[in-house]
């Protein structure tokens, strides 16, 4: 009985900082597009262009924060965020900007799908190189999505399956990351803002400086020799304590 | 058995204890202990985190609105066909004083769109 509490006790998960923010913004994306539809439904007004601009916005904000996550993920491993605040600080903020993420997804889905602009069905949303409109960058979108979606599953699961395989998966948030900015300048509208193509240039630009510094490090670390570090002879172990 | 004192003021020896600590307390070095104040930070970054994405949301939905109200419209820059087919269509009409009035009419349609797959896709 005790063993069986203790264990109980050892399965409770520690407690998540603004766990349900990911959850509520989730449940908020989906409940906006679909609020929008009824609303017009209701007021017998054009659901456009109000949920296209919130495809638009979403689908930036999406960008963003996929940016964001891949270079707090390359803050942990190269160590660049330490002197600003602690390593599981950093930790936590990757985990839960990657939450944020799949509330945008899901919003820049459901808008696109209500939406008359483009007039996206399912089969252009989940079916890659589908849609008759801004080929093959729409397409990189969705298997920038589907990425997405093993990654998050491999994390999920990250207790069941083995250390090599979560971070072979893992990897695809670089071609992930490629795919979802090749997405937005390709099929984005707002390319041609001056805001927004500043940011895809801020962004990709220190994403690619911070693989610099990864694959760098990773270099020096495996180019160090190894040094046999000789005991000195008072504190070597004669094997009798 | 010495007693080193550690004198903060000297810079090599908080860079030494900096580096026994984290050869002794790896996890502890990098933040993972002291729960409480840990969680304290990380619920305040996440709710930066959270009110700046919030934000982000409404600037860039606000500047695509705007940006839209100028006379730009994205909407119809989307709806923008590349390759437009223009067919025209004349008509001749006769109001009876055998005048015959001709008519064009410039049809703009949408290009049939068929996807062919090939290897790459």
């Amino acid at each position: 009985m005790r063993i069986l509490r203790q264990s109980a006790q050892l399965a409770v998960r520690p407690p998540e900082p603004a766990g349900t923010y990911p959850l509520a913004l989730l449940i908020a994306s989906s409940a906006v597009p679909a609020a929008l539809a009824f609303a017009a439904i209701y007021l017998g007004t054009a659901v456009s262009p109000a949920s296209w601009y919130v495809a638009r916005a979403s689908g930036l904000t999406l960008y963003f924060l996929l940016w964001a996550s891949a270079v707090l993920g390359l803050g942990m491993t190269t160590g660049i965020f330490d002197r600003i605040g602690s390593r599981a600080v950093v930790y936590s903020l990757h985990r839960f900007v990657t939450g944020l993420s799949y509330g945008f997804l899901s919003a820049h889905l459901l808008s696109l799908l209500i939406d008359p602009t483009v007039s996206f069905g399912l089969p252009q949303l989940l079916v890659p190189f589908n849609a008759n409109w801004g080929e093959p960058w729409t397409g990189f979108g969705v298997v920038s999505m589907y990425l997405l979606a093993a990654i998050a599953v491999s994390s999920a699961l990250i207790r069941r399956i083995n250390y090599r395989s979560w971070k072979l998966l893992h990897r695809l948030a670089f071609p992930m990351y490629m795919l979802a900015l090749a997405h937005g300048i390709g099929a984005g509208t707002d390319t041609h803002l001056g805001i927004v193509s500043l940011m895809y240039w801020a962004t990709a630009g220190s994403l690619v400086f911070l693989v610099l510094v990864r694959v760098l490090r990773a270099g020096n670390r495996t180019s160090r020799p190894i040094v046999q570090r000789t005991l000195p002879f008072d504190r070597m172990s004669t094997g009798s304590r | 058995m010495t007693n080193a004192t550690f004198d903060p003021d000297q810079p090599h020896l908080a860079m030494k204890a900096l580096r026994a600590r984290r050869l002794t307390d790896p996890l502890g070095s990098m933040g993972f202990r002291k729960t409480r104040s840990r969680i304290e930070r990380e619920t305040r970054a996440r709710k930066i985190a959270f009110v700046a994405t919030i934000g982000l949301f409404t600037g860039m939905f606000g500047i695509i609105a705007s940006e839209t109200g100028t006379g730009q419209s994205n909407v119809a820059l989307a709806q923008e066909i590349p390759a437009e087919v223009v067919q025209p269509a004349s008509a001749q009409q006769s109001d009876g004083s055998g005048v015959v009035r001709s008519t064009t009419v410039r049809t703009v349609t949408k290009p049939v769109t068929t996807h062919v797959r090939t290897k790459s896709s």
